[in-house]
């Protein structure tokens, strides 16, 4: 078992950071560094944010979560879908024609305020960090259950080739990488999952049970089997997405904003192909691999079924698999978060940005190491719950509502990210006061709204001068605007 | 750099005049009624496109309160992936002829 799992971890790990690395270098300044130099066709770009997306939440959590919960859980790999088609309507094409490459950009640029920025750079690092802790604990997981290994190895090997990928070549690379990885991820989870199904054969397996009921959530309601709880979960998915690092900086490897929008159907393509993978091992787990913890579920799945050297086999790619989609979730919010922090700290540059890259990989490990080791699914709720009170708010009113004012997007701020930081520590030292408070997405994201919209509305002397000119510049399509409306960023010019 | 292109611009072969006319008056600082007019049409099917996700999102496992075995829940949550595939494509043809 161990040599079959070894082999297939060493493999991704090395299949990842060659296919990232062999890609030539066509970055002139530290903006194409980080957005791919824009050469990026949809349907590529598509597969890559569909297997940033596909994290170790959607390959091990949810099904474990299905097997483990029951029947309320198959809803939740609809939600995170869900969310794209929200981003599809409200923000791709305007994002991009903005011409802004992150969302601490989008803040100044449109507000016109490096107060901001700062925030806002603030919430994508704390979102980074959550998907990234999610991802390590993850491989931690696969390493110490499969090989017997201690956790930290786990770690280690995604976090080096992840570093390798990003330094290698920014956005370009990983898009490659994640594209590749991306077809081997489905690739394997369905032929694994096919060959259980068959294994399976005499008569359907017994079914998990369809009910929805009081039931103890975990952190950000993760689990939660009534049906209040799970319509939350799905609020929080939908709205969140559109605030991820990682899914939002890969809008402008697209040329225009008409090629971000096929990107984005491209990938609800994509994610609906991944989308049988959960049911359907939550519903052999539930069978056969009773009594494990959620995200082991899964790993353990083809051995139960299939004792002897081909569920070995089988095994071992299974963990390469996860190791693929660690390794794609772990490079896109590196590089992502990486290109936010440096360019907010200091003004762009290569050296600021591999800088700001160790410094977040670090910051991840350190926040692995003295946390224990949690389901991912919790953790990546939180991140969603948590873009969904802030970064959503921004970016939804910022687009479509000319009266935002500066002021009203940190009242947002405050309230959407103080309402969720309060609930969840309420929530984790004990004190129950039902299902609103145990969801922070519930309570968190009407208050921002609300805040953004009243603060903006009694301080409309505030609203940035040349708003027009940003509608007219976000609205109109390329071809119709005149060169001097439509610009696209230049590498020196990061808050046009 | 420069994006998209005089190509694209060729393959234009009418345009609303309410885009034209918000085109020729860009440069002054007023930016008249008529990017607003576009805003709204997109904004529109924006909210429509919204509004059928919400709908089907709280709508489903509402429904599967009333169907009875976890067949039809696994089967209605591939169908809803199946759902969001089709509105996506719906949005983005309605998007790209609003845009024309």
């Amino acid at each position: 078992m161990t040599v079959a799992v070894l082999t297939g971890i060493a493999f991704v790990l090395v299949l990842g950071v060659t296919v990232g690395a062999a890609r030539p270098r066509r970055s002139r300044g530290a903006a194409d560094f980080h957005v791919a130099t824009r050469a990026v066709p949809p349907w590529w770009n598509g597969a890559a944010i569909a297997s940033e997306s596909t994290s170790a939440a959607a390959c091990l959590g949810i099904a474990g979560l299905i097997a483990t919960h029951g029947g309320p859980m198959v809803w939740y790999p609809a939600g995170a879908a869900a969310g794209f088609v929200v981003i599809l309507a409200l923000v791709v094409a305007p994002l991009r024609r903005s011409g802004t490459y992150t969302l601490p950009d989008f803040a100044e640029w449109r507000l016109r305020s490096a107060m901001l920025r700062r925030l806002t750079t603030c919430f994508v690092l704390l979102v980074g960090l959550m998907f990234l802790v999610a991802q390590f604990h993850a491989a931690g997981v696969v390493v110490r259950l499969l090989t017997g290994l201690p956790p930290w190895l786990g770690w280690a090997a995604v976090a080096g080739a992840a570093l390798l990928v990003a330094f290698a070549g920014g956005q370009g690379s990983a898009t490659s990488g994640q594209a590749s990885q991306f077809w081997l991820k489905l690739a394997v989870f369905l032929g694994v999952g096919a060959v259980c199904w068959w294994m399976s054969g005499t008569g359907p397996p017994p079914w998990f049970e369809v009910a929805y009921r009081a039931g103890d959530a975990g952190l950000a309601g993760a689990g939660d089997t009534s049906l209040p709880g799970v319509l939350t979960v799905l609020l929080a998915c939908a709205l969140g997405t559109m605030g991820l690092p990682h899914v939002i900086v890969r809008v402008y490897t697209n040329r225009d904003g008409r090629e971000a929008r096929r990107s984005i159907v491209a990938t609800q393509v994509m994610l609906a192909l991944f989308c049988v993978v959960p049911p359907l091992y939550g519903i052999l787990g539930h069978a056969y691999a009773s009594g494990a913890a959620a995200d082991e579920i899964v790993l353990l799945l083809p051995a139960r079924m299939l004792p002897g050297p081909a569920g070995e086999v089988m095994t071992g790619l299974l963990a390469a698999g996860a190791f693929a989609a660690f390794l794609a979730t772990t490079g896109g919010v590196l590089v992502a978060v990486g290109g936010a922090v440096s360019s907010c700290l200091v003004r762009g540059g290569e050296a600021a940005f591999r800088a700001a890259v160790v410094v977040v990989l670090l910051g991840a490990l350190g926040v692995t190491a003295v946390t224990g080791p949690g389901a991912s699914v919790p953790l990546v709720l939180l991140g969603f719950s948590l873009s969904a009170s802030t970064l959503c708010p921004l970016l939804v009113l910022g687009i479509w509502w000319r009266r935002l004012t500066d002021a009203g997007v940190a009242a947002g701020f405050a309230l959407g990210g103080g309402v969720t930081a309060v609930l969840v520590t309420a929530d984790q030292v004990g004190v129950k006061m039902g299902v609103l408070t145990a969801q922070p997405a519930s309570v968190a994201v009407p208050v921002a709204f609300a805040a953004m919209i009243m603060i903006s509305l009694v301080t409309p002397g505030r609203m940035p001068r040349g708003v027009g000119r940003m509608m007219t510049r976000m609205h109109l399509p390329e071809h119709l605007a005149s060169p001097p409306t439509y610009r696209s960023s230049t590498p020196d010019d990061r808050s046009s | 750099m420069t994006v998209g292109g005089a190509d694209r611009r060729m393959v234009v072969s009418r345009r609303p005049a309410a885009i034209a006319h918000a085109r020729d008056r860009f440069g002054s600082e007023d930016d008249g009624a008529d990017v607003p007019a576009v805003v709204g049409r997109q904004l529109r099917q924006a909210l429509l496109t919204v509004g059928v996700v919400a709908g089907l999102l709280v709508g489903t496992p509402v429904a599967a309160l009333w169907l009875p075995g976890p067949g039809a829940w696994v089967a209605l949550s591939l169908a809803l992936q199946g759902a969001w595939v089709g509105l996506a494509v719906f949005h983005l043809r309605r998007a790209e002829r609003l845009e024309r």
